[in-house]
C-alpha cells in the first residue's frame, strides 16, 4: 500500500550560472487542478529553515540556499513528497490524496507502527474523527466513534464521568474502566472522584478523570482493544487501554494557532407534568370522585413551570491558545486553555485552565533525546443538588418533577417560598445548596532516549501525576425541609498520587528480507491516594460560608471526620518482538510479568503472554489482480490480560480501633487471591475495494474472564460479611465489530466520504454460584427495591421485575402471579444488541460538513424516576404527576411497586453531532496560514420511546441502565474559530 | 560485538530498577498481628483498658436499634407492629408488607441484614476471645485476670448465638480451632446454656461490679432464664419439660434475690434519655449524647410519628411508618370493650409529662395530636391529625390510619437527631419476672404464677388478676403491656403458639414454617454445611 504513482516531468532544463539557485515548479492534484497553499520544504547542509508556499494556482518558486539536497511537499489530507533535488530546477508534482490512512502512524503500548503493520485489534482516531462541540475531555471526543467501544455519559453536568466500556463488560468485580496511557504514563483514574455527603440528593456524579487534558492537546487516541494488543499492559489490560497523545512540535513548522468557541446548551426536552391549570382540575376531579374536599386545597394560586425555573439555556466559552515549531534537533509546544462551561442546571457549571508544555531536545548529535511533557489544570465545577442517589427527600430534578405547579418561586417579599418543613421549593434547593470542587492536577513526564547503536534505544521515562480535589459542600438551613439541621457542612479532599518509572530497551533490524524488533523492559508504579473529610452541622450564621470557617459549627452536635490513605504497587518486567517477513508476514509476540502490591506471598506476579500474526494477502502474487481488491490483511491474535482491581492490602491482617479504644480487624488477610484472568482470541480483517475507495475492518472476538474476582458473602459467623475470592464463575462476551470507510467522491473541490462502526457484543456467564443482586431503585417507597441481575446464562444485569398486568376494576396494578412473583425479562436486556455510528464527512470548496448519527439498538432502561415521582398517589399526596398516568385508570390509592411498567424500550438515534466548516480564502494574507470558522450542533435530533430525558444513561452505581433523575443530556449550538498564524 | 557490549549495558540498566518487594506501608489502619502485642503490654500497665477491648463486641448490641435489621424481624411480624404503605411512603418494594402478611422469602434484604448483624455479633465475640487468648499467650501473667471478662464476653457471645437460634433456627458458630461450624437449633440451644452456665461460675455480680451497663452473673442468669424458657420450642416439643422450667425459675430467682434489681418506681422513666438509674436493666445498648450513631433511639420517634409532629427539640421531620394494629391497641382496654373506646388505667398505656415540651404522650398516641403549645395538628391535607386504631387497608393508608407508639421518650437534651441519650434494655428485671410467672405457670403452679403476675401489674397500676386461664392468654397479654415495641414479641407469640396461627390486622394465619426465617440466599450459598430451613 506504500506504493503510489508519483509523475515528476523535468520538462524543461536551462543551466544558468546566475539563476541556478531558484527552484520552480507547480503542485496539481491527481485531476490537474492547481493546489494551492502547499507547504513546501528544502533541507540540505545548513540550518536555517528555507520554505514556502504555492500560490493560488499551484505554483511556486523558492530560491535554494547552498548545500540544498531534498524538497519536500506537505499539504494537509494528501500524502507528503520528497525528491532528490541534485541539478533538477524544475518540479512539477502531482499529489495524491491520502485516501488510505494505512500509513498512519499508531501508538501502541511502549512504541508506534504504522497502521498496517498492526497485528492487533486496535482502532485510532485523530482530531478529524473527534466529536466536534463542547468537549470536556477525550472520552467525550471518541464517543460512538470507534467499534467495539461503548461510552456512555452517567450524567450531562459539566465533567462528568462517563461509563466507557471496551468490548463489553470484562470484570463484574468492580466497575472497571480501561487503563488510559497519556503520553506514556498510566494514569491514576478515578482520584478526581470525590463524592459529596450531606445533599438528601445522594451522591452527584462523579468526574471524569480525563478532564484535566486539554481535548485541543490531543493528536491522537489509539484504542487497544483485543488482548494481543493490550498484554503488553499485563495486569492492567483486561479492560481495554486508551493511548492519548499530545501534540508536539513539528520540524520546521513553527506554528501558532488560537481557537475558540461559544455555545449555547439548552434542556432537548422535557419531561411533560401537569401545569398549574391542569393540576387543579385533576384535584378538583379528585375531590369530587372521592368526596374528599382537601383535594381542593394545596392550590397556592401560582403557575409555576419548575423545569423551566431549574433549567436554563447555558453558555459556554473556550479559548485555546498554542504555539509550537521545532528543528531537527528539538521542537517545542506551548498551548494554554481556558473553559467556561454552564450546565443546563441552574447553578451548575465548571471552569477550567490548562497548560501545556511539549519539549523535546537531541543532544550528543542525536544519541540522546530528552522529551519532556507537562501538564497543569485547576478545574472549579459548580454542582446542583443532582444526584443519583438520594432519601425520600429527593434530588433537585425529582423535586421539580414532583413539585407543586401551583406554587409560586417567590413569596411577595422576595423570599423562597417554603410552604412546610418536607416540601423542597426546586428553586430555593439549587441556590441555598452551595456545591463546590476544585481539582488541581499535574502531569509530567520526563523521557531520556538514548541511541546506543544502529537500532538499539534505550528509554528512560519517569512520570509523576499529582490530582487535588476539595469539594465544599454547604447546605443553608434557610432551606426549610432541612432546617432542622441548622445548617449543614461538608468539607472532602481527595489527593492523588501516582509515579512511574519505566525502562526499555528496543533493538531493530533489518537482515534480507527479515524484520526484527525487540523489546524489552521495566516499570515500576506507585500510587497513592488520600483523603479526608469534616461533616459538620449547627451555624448560627449565614455571613459566613459555613466550609470558609467549619469551626463555627456546634460543638455539641457531633461532628463526623475521617481520613484514609492506601498505597498500591507494581512492578513490571515485559518483552515483545515483532517480526516481518516481506512486510506481509507479520508476528508479534509479548510477555509481561506484573507483580501487584494487593495480593500476597506467591501470587503476586502474573504472566501474562500474547502472540498475533498478521498476513497481508493482497501482497502475494497470486492475489495480484484480482477483482477490485487492493488490499485484504487477515490478523489472528491471542493474549492473556488481568484484573487486580481488588481493594488494596489484601494479602494482611488489618485492624483498627473503635471509639471505645477496642481493637478491630477490618481485613481478614486473604493469601490465595490472585489475578483475574481475560483471555481474549480475536480474529481480524482489514480490507480495501476499489483502491482502498472502500476500506475497513473487521473483527471477531472472544472474550473470557476466569478465576474472577468477586465479592462474596463469607460462611458465618463473619467479620466481614463479604470477602474478595477468586471464583469459577466466567464471564464470556463474544463480539463482532466493523469498520467502513467509503470514499465516494474525492476530489479538491468536492469530497465525500462515509464512515460506518458497528459493534454487536453478546455475553454469558457461567458457573456462578449465587446471582448478584443489584439495581438498586432510590426514592421514596422504593428503598430497598433491587430490580437487577447477574446469573448464569445471558444474564448480565438482567431485570428481575413483576409483571404488570393493568389496572383492576379499583385501578390497583395487578401483576402476573402477584405482588410478590418477580420475573427475570432476559430479552429486555440493559445492554444493547447493536451499535451504530455513523460519520459523514462532505467537503466542497472552502467548505466542510461533518454529521454524526449514534444510534443503540435493543436496550432497555428502568424509569425509577416515573416510578418515584410521576404517579397518581404523587398527584393526590399535593405532588405532581404526568399528563400519562393521568389519563390511565390508575387509582390514587395504586402503591408504585417496581414492575415492567416502568421498564421502557430505550433504543434510540441520535443525530448527535453536525459540524459546518468554511476555511476562509487567506492565502494572499502572508501572516495568516489558515482560518476556519465552524457551527455545530450537538445532540441535535432523538428518535426514542423513552419519555426519560435521555435514554443513554445509567444512575445505578449498582447495576446498569437505571434512570434516576439524571442531569439531563443537553442540546448544544457552538460557533467557533480556528486560526494557524 | 559493539552492538552486543550496548545491549549488556541496556539490561544492566532495566535490572537495576528491579527491586521493590510489592508490600507498601499500611497507613491508616494497623496490623492486625503487631497490634496485638502492644495491648498486651499496654494491659499490664492499665488493667481499666480491658473494657475497651470488651467494645468490640458491646458494640454489635446497636444491632438492635436499627429498624431495618432485627426489630423489623422481631416486631413487624406481630401484631404489636404494622408498617402500612401511606401512599408511595413505606412502600420499599412490599418488604415491611411482605413481614406483616408472613409472606417473606430468602431474599428479604431485612432478614439478610439481620442474619449479617448475627454473624458479625458471634464473630467479633470471638474475635475478642482470640485476642485475650492471644494475650495470655503473650503475658501468662494476665491469665486470672481476664477470667471474669472472658465470661463477660461469653454472656455477649451467647446472647447472639441465642437469637441465631431463635431466629433461624441454626447456629453457625466457630469450632475451636476458630473454623466456622454449624449447630443444629437444638445442639446450638445446649451450646449456649453450657456457655452460660460456665460463664456464672466466673463472672462478677451487679454487687461486685455495679458498673452501669456491665454484664454481670445476674445477666447470664436472666439470659439463661428466657433460652430454658423457649428451649421446647427450640427441641421442636409441643410443651416444656419440668426440668426445664425448673431452671427458669431457679435463674429467675437468682436474679430477683439477689437485690440488685427492682422494678421502676416509675415506668416511662426507664425509657427516658437519663434512663442509666433504671433499676431494670440487665443487659443495655449505651447510647450517649456525645456520639452520632443512626442508630440511637431517635429512629423509635422518628419511625412512628407524623410528619406534622416534632420528635423532640430537634425540628427534624418525622416518617409517619410504624403504629401497632387495632387488636393489639384493644388489649389495653380496661372493660375489654373497644367499642366504646380505649381506657386503660395501665401506667405504662399513656403518659402525658412530655406534653409541653413535645406535644405528644408517651405509650399510646391515638386521637387528635397536639403541638407544644396545645394547638390541634393537621396532617398534610389539612385534615385533623387524628390517630385512629382502625387502618382500612395495610396497602393503602391513610396518613392518619394507626395508633402509634412512643416507648423511648424523645431526648430533649440531644443537640440533633441520631444522639439521643436513651438506652435500651434488652433484657430486662420486668422480663425476668414475667419469665417467672410463666414458668410457675407452664409447671401447674397457677397460684404463684398469678401472685408473681399481679405483683407486677400491681407495680404498674393495673388492677390484679383474679385468675389464669389455661391457655395462659393473660401471661401472653401481660407480657405484651409491659415489654411493647422492646422485641420480644414474635418470640412470646411463638411460645403461645399464636405466631403463626394467629390472625391480626392484615394478617391470616400462615404456614407453619414462618416461625423460622429463611436462611438467606448468600448465607446459604457461601456455606454448605447449612440446609434452607423446611418450607422455604
Amino acid at each position: 500500500m506504500k506504493k503510489y504513482i508519483l509523475s515528476i516531468a523535468s520538462v524543461f532544463f536551462l543551466l544558468n550560472a546566475f539563476a541556478q539557485d531558484l527552484l520552480k515548479g507547480k503542485v496539481t492534484d491527481n485531476t490537474g487542478f492547481g493546489l494551492p497553499g502547499v507547504t513546501i520544504i528544502i533541507e540540505g547542509d545548513f540550518t536555517d529553515m528555507v520554505g514556502t508556499t504555492t500560490d493560488f494556482e499551484g505554483n511556486f518558486s523558492i530560491d535554494l540556499p547552498v548545500g540544498s539536497k531534498t524538497v519536500t511537499f506537505n499539504f494537509i489530507g494528501f500524502k507528503p513528497k520528497s525528491f532528490d533535488i541534485n541539478d533538477q530546477r524544475f518540479f512539477e508534482v502531482e499529489m495524491s490524496e491520502n485516501i488510505s490512512e494505512l500509513d498512519e502512524i499508531v501508538v501502541i503500548g511502549y512504541g508506534t507502527e504504522t497502521k498496517s503493520d498492526v497485528t492487533g485489534a486496535m482502532s485510532s482516531l485523530d482530531p478529524k474523527d473527534f466529536n466536534k462541540g463542547v468537549m470536556t475531555n477525550a472520552n467525550e471526543m471518541m464517543q460512538g466513534k470507534a467499534s467495539g467501544i461503548q461510552i456512555n455519559r452517567s450524567s450531562g453536568a459539566p465533567g462528568a464521568s462517563s461509563n466507557v466500556r471496551i468490548r463489553g463488560i470484562s470484570s463484574i468485580s468492580r466497575s472497571r474502566g480501561p487503563l488510559y496511557v497519556v503520553d506514556g504514563v498510566p494514569i491514576q483514574g478515578a482520584v478526581g472522584a470525590v463524592t459529596s455527603s450531606g445533599i438528601d440528593g445522594g451522591g452527584t456524579d462523579n468526574l471524569d478523570p480525563l478532564n484535566y487534558i486539554n481535548p485541543d492537546d490531543i493528536i491522537s487516541i489509539d484504542i487497544l482493544k483485543d488482548a494481543s494488543a493490550t498484554a503488553i499492559y499485563g495486569s492492567r489490560g483486561a479492560a481495554g487501554v486508551i493511548i492519548i497523545t499530545t501534540k508536539k512540535g513539528e520540524e520546521g513548522q513553527n506554528n501558532l494557532s488560537f481557537s475558540s468557541y461559544t455555545s449555547v446548551s439548552s434542556l432537548r426536552s422535557k419531561i411533560d407534568v401537569l401545569g398549574a391549570e391542569d393540576w387543579v382540575k385533576a384535584r378538583q376531579l379528585m375531590a369530587s370522585e372521592t368526596g374528599d374536599l382537601t383535594f381542593l386545597d394545596e392550590n397556592f394560586g401560582a403557575a409555576t413551570d419548575w423545569q423551566n425555573e431549574i433549567f436554563r439555556t447555558g453558555v459556554t466559552q473556550n479559548y485555546s491558545v498554542s504555539a509550537s515549531g521545532g528543528s531537527k534537533s528539538s521542537n517545542y509546544l506551548f498551548s494554554l486553555s481556558y473553559m467556561d462551561q454552564e450546565g443546563v442546571v441552574i447553578n451548575s457549571g465548571l471552569d477550567r485552565i490548562t497548560g501545556r508544555l511539549n519539549l523535546r531536545q537531541n543532544l550528543l548529535n542525536d544519541i540522546l533525546i530528552l522529551e519532556a511533557n507537562l501538564t497543569a489544570a485547576n478545574i472549579n465545577n459548580q454542582w446542583a443538588p443532582v444526584g443519583n442517589g438520594g432519601g425520600a427527600g429527593g434530588d433537585l430534578i425529582g423535586n421539580a418533577l414532583r413539585a407543586n405547579p401551583t406554587m409560586p418561586v417567590y413569596n411577595g417579599n422576595g423570599d423562597f417560598f417554603q410552604p412546610n418543613t418536607t416540601t423542597f421549593n426546586p428553586v430555593a434547593m439549587a441556590n441555598l445548596i452551595d456545591d463546590r470542587s476544585q481539582t488541581d492536577s499535574f502531569l509530567a513526564n520526563v523521557a531520556a532516549t538514548f541511541k546506543l547503536a544502529k537500532g538499539l534505544t534505550n528509554k528512560t521515562n519517569v512520570g509523576l501525576e499529582i490530582s487535588n480535589t476539595e469539594r465544599n459542600t454547604n447546605t443553608s438551613q434557610l432551606l426549610l425541609p432541612l432546617e432542622a439541621q441548622e445548617g449543614i457542612a461538608s468539607l472532602a479532599n481527595n489527593r492523588g498520587h501516582n509515579f512511574l518509572f519505566e525502562n526499555f530497551t528496543t533493538y531493530s533490524f533489518t537482515q534480507d528480507i527479515h524484520d526484527v524488533t525487540l523489546m524489552g523492559g521495566y516499570a515500576y508504579q506507585q500510587q497513592t491516594s488520600e483523603f479526608n473529610t469534616i461533616f459538620a452541622r449547627g451555624f448560627d450564621s449565614e455571613q459566613i460560608l459555613y466550609t470558609n470557617n467549619i469551626g463555627l459549627s456546634d460543638p455539641e452536635i457531633v461532628r463526623n471526620i475521617g481520613s484514609g490513605k492506601q498505597q498500591y504497587e507494581i512492578q513490571s518486567f515485559f518483552g515483545r518482538l515483532q517480526y516481518q517477513i516481506l512486510s506481509k508476514y507479520r508476528l508479534t509476540a509479548s510477555l509481561r510479568a506484573d507483580g501487584t502490591s494487593r495480593f500476597g506471598g506467591n501470587n503476586k506476579y502474573g504472566f501474562f503472554p500474547s502472540a498475533a500474526f498478521a498476513w497481508t494477502v493482497s501482497d502475494e502474487s497470486f492475489m495480484r489482480g484480482i477483482g477490485k481488491l487492493s488490499f485484504l490483511n487477515v490478523r489472528l491474535g491471542y493474549g492473556q490480560t488481568g484484573n487486580d482491581n481488588v481493594p488494596d492490602y489484601q494479602y494482611l491482617n488489618l485492624a483498627t480501633f473503635n471509639n471505645e479504644g477496642g481493637i478491630e480487624r477490618t481485613q481478614i488477610a486473604n493469601p490465595d487471591l490472585k489475578w483475574e484472568t481475560t483471555i481474549m482470541t480475536n480474529l481480524g480483517i482489514d480490507f480495501g475495494l476499489w483502491n482502498d475507495r472502500l476500506n475497513g475492518t473487521v473483527e471477531l472476538f472472544d472474550k473470557r474472564t476466569e478465576d474472577m474476582l468477586l465479592f462474596l458473602e463469607q460462611p458465618a459467623p463473619s467479620i466481614v460479611p463479604q470477602k474478595w475470592v477468586n471464583t469459577d464463575a466466567q464471564l464470556i462476551n463474544k463480539g463482532l465489530e466493523l469498520n467502513m470507510t467509503m470514499f465516494w467522491i474525492a476530489n479538491d473541490k468536492f469530497s465525500w466520504s462515509t464512515t460506518a462502526v458497528y459493534t454487536s457484543i453478546n455475553t454469558t456467564i457461567k458457573n456462578l454460584s449465587v446471582p448478584i443482586v443489584g439495581g438498586q431503585l432510590n426514592g421514596q417507597g422504593l428503598v430497598g427495591t433491587f430490580v437487577q441481575r447477574i446469573d448464569n446464562g445471558p444474564n448480565l444485569w438482567n431485570f428481575i421485575l413483576r409483571e404488570h398486568e393493568g389496572f383492576d376494576e379499583e385501578g390497583i396494578s395487578t401483576f402476573a402471579g402477584g405482588e410478590n412473583q418477580q420475573q427475570n425479562f432476559e430479552d429486555q436486556s440493559p445492554y444493547e444488541n447493536h451499535i451504530i455510528g455513523l460519520t459523514n464527512n462532505v467537503t466542497f470548496r472552502n467548505f466542510d460538513l461533518q454529521f454524526f448519527i449514534e444510534s443503540k439498538l435493543g436496550k432497555h432502561v428502568y424509569n425509577n424516576t416515573a416510578n418515584t415521582y410521576l404517579n397518581k398517589g404523587a398527584l393526590a399526596q399535593g405532588f405532581n404527576t404526568s399528563p400519562a398516568d393521568l389519563i390511565t385508570t390508575r387509582s390514587i390509592n395504586d402503591i408504585a411497586l417496581a414492575s415492567t411498567y416502568y421498564l421502557e424500550d430505550a433504543s434510540f438515534v441520535r443525530l448527535a453531532n453536525l459540524t459546518l466548516g468554511y476555511n476562509m480564502p487567506v492565502s494572499n494574507v502572508d501572516w495568516i496560514q489558515n482560518a476556519r470558522v465552524y457551527f455545530t450542533g450537538q445532540n441535535i435530533f432523538l428518535l426514542t420511546d423513552y419519555t426519560g430525558y435521555d435514554p443513554d444513561v445509567n444512575s445505578s452505581a449498582s447495576g446498569e441502565g437505571i434512570d434516576y433523575t439524571s442531569y439531563p443530556n443537553p442540546r448544544t449550538w457552538l460557533i467557533g474559530i480556528n486560526l494557524n498564524f | 560485538m559493539n552492538t552486543f557490549k550496548q545491549f549488556k549495558i541496556a539490561f544492566i540498566l532495566t535490572a537495576f530498577f528491579g527491586c521493590t518487594d510489592l508490600e507498601p506501608e499500611v497507613f491508616d489502619r494497623i496490623d492486625g498481628d503487631v497490634v496485638v502485642l502492644d495491648a498486651a503490654d499496654q494491659l499490664i500497665e492499665d488493667t481499666t483498658l480491658v473494657k475497651n477491648y470488651l467494645s468490640t463486641s458491646y458494640n454489635q448490641l446497636y444491632q438492635y436499634l436499627d429498624e431495618r435489621e432485627i426489630f423489623a424481624l422481631t416486631e413487624v411480624t406481630t401484631d404489636e407492629m404494622v408498617v402500612p404503605t401511606r401512599g408511595t411512603d413505606w412502600s420499599d418494594n412490599g418488604l415491611w408488607i411482605q413481614l406483616h402478611e408472613h409472606s417473606w422469602n430468602p431474599d428479604h434484604e431485612f432478614i439478610q441484614s439481620a442474619w449479617d448483624g448475627l454473624s458479625r455479633g458471634v464473630a467479633r465475640s470471638f474475635e475478642v476471645k482470640q485476642l485475650f487468648t492471644d494475650f495470655i499467650r503473650l503475658k501468662p501473667e494476665l491469665t486470672d485476670f481476664l477470667v471474669p471478662y472472658n465470661a463477660e464476653l461469653d454472656v455477649l457471645l451467647a446472647y447472639y448465638s441465642w437469637q441465631y437460634i431463635d431466629l433461624f433456627g441454626v447456629l453457625p458458630t466457630l469450632n475451636d480451632q476458630l473454623s466456622p461450624v454449624v449447630l443444629s437449633r437444638s445442639a446450638g440451644t445446649q451450646w449456649a446454656i453450657d456457655l452460660l452456665e460456665r460463664a456464672i461460675v466466673d463472672l462478677y455480680s451487679k454487687e461486685e461490679l455495679p458498673e452501669y451497663g456491665r454484664v454481670v452473673k445476674e445477666s447470664a442468669h436472666a439470659l439463661l432464664a428466657k433460652i430454658y424458657l423457649n428451649r421446647f420450642i427450640y427441641e421442636g416439643l409441643n410443651a416444656p419439660t419440668s426440668d426445664d422450667m425448673s431452671k427458669v425459675i431457679l435463674n429467675a430467682d437468682a436474679v430477683i434475690n439477689s437485690g440488685s434489681y427492682q422494678l421502676a418506681g416509675d415506668y416511662f422513666s426507664m425509657f427516658e434519655a437519663a434512663n442509666e438509674t433504671s433499676p431494670e436493666s440487665l443487659l443495655v445498648i449505651q447510647n450517649q449524647d456525645n456520639l452520632w450513631n443512626y442508630a440511637h433511639t431517635t429512629t423509635r420517634n422518628l419511625m412512628t410519628l407524623h410528619y406534622n409532629q416534632q420528635a423532640g427539640v430537634v425540628n427534624y421531620a418525622p416518617w409517619n411508618g410504624m403504629c401497632t394494629t387495632e387488636e393489639f391497641f384493644n388489649t389495653w382496654d380496661d372493660d375489654q370493650n373497644p367499642s366504646n373506646g380505649v381506657t386503660s388505667i395501665d401506667t405504662r398505656f399513656n403518659n402525658g409529662r412530655y406534653n409541653e415540651l413535645f406535644g405528644f404522650d408517651l405509650g399510646m398516641l391515638f386521637g387528635q395530636q397536639y403541638d407544644p403549645s396545645g394547638t390541634m395538628l393537621n396532617d398534610r391535607n389539612g385534615n385533623p391529625l387524628s390517630f385512629t386504631a382502625i387502618i382500612g387497608n395495610i396497602r393503602q393508608a391513610s396518613e392518619i390510619e394507626g395508633v402509634r407508639v412512643i416507648k423511648w421518650a424523645p431526648d430533649d437534651n440531644s443537640p440533633s437527631p441520631f444522639q439521643a441519650d436513651n438506652d435500651v434494655a434488652l433484657l430486662r428485671f420486668a422480663d425476668v419476672v414475667l419469665v417467672k410467672a410463666e414458668a410457675l405457670w407452664r409447671m401447674g403452679n397457677t397460684e404463684e404464677a398469678l401472685n408473681t403476675l399481679n405483683e407486677l401489674r400491681i407495680q404498674r397500676g393495673a388492677n390484679p388478676l383474679g385468675s389464669l386461664s389455661a391457655e395462659g392468654n393473660e401471661i401472653l397479654r401481660e407480657r405484651g403491656l409491659e415489654l411493647y415495641w422492646e422485641g420480644h414479641r414474635r418470640t412470646d407469640l411463638i411460645r403461645f403458639d399464636r405466631f403463626t396461627k394467629g390472625t391480626w390486622f392484615a394478617k391470616q394465619v400462615s404456614p407453619d414454617h414462618y416461625s423460622i426465617f429463611p436462611i438467606p440466599t448468600k448465607a446459604l450459598a457461601a456455606n454448605s454445611s447449612l440446609t434452607q430451613n423446611t418450607g422455604y
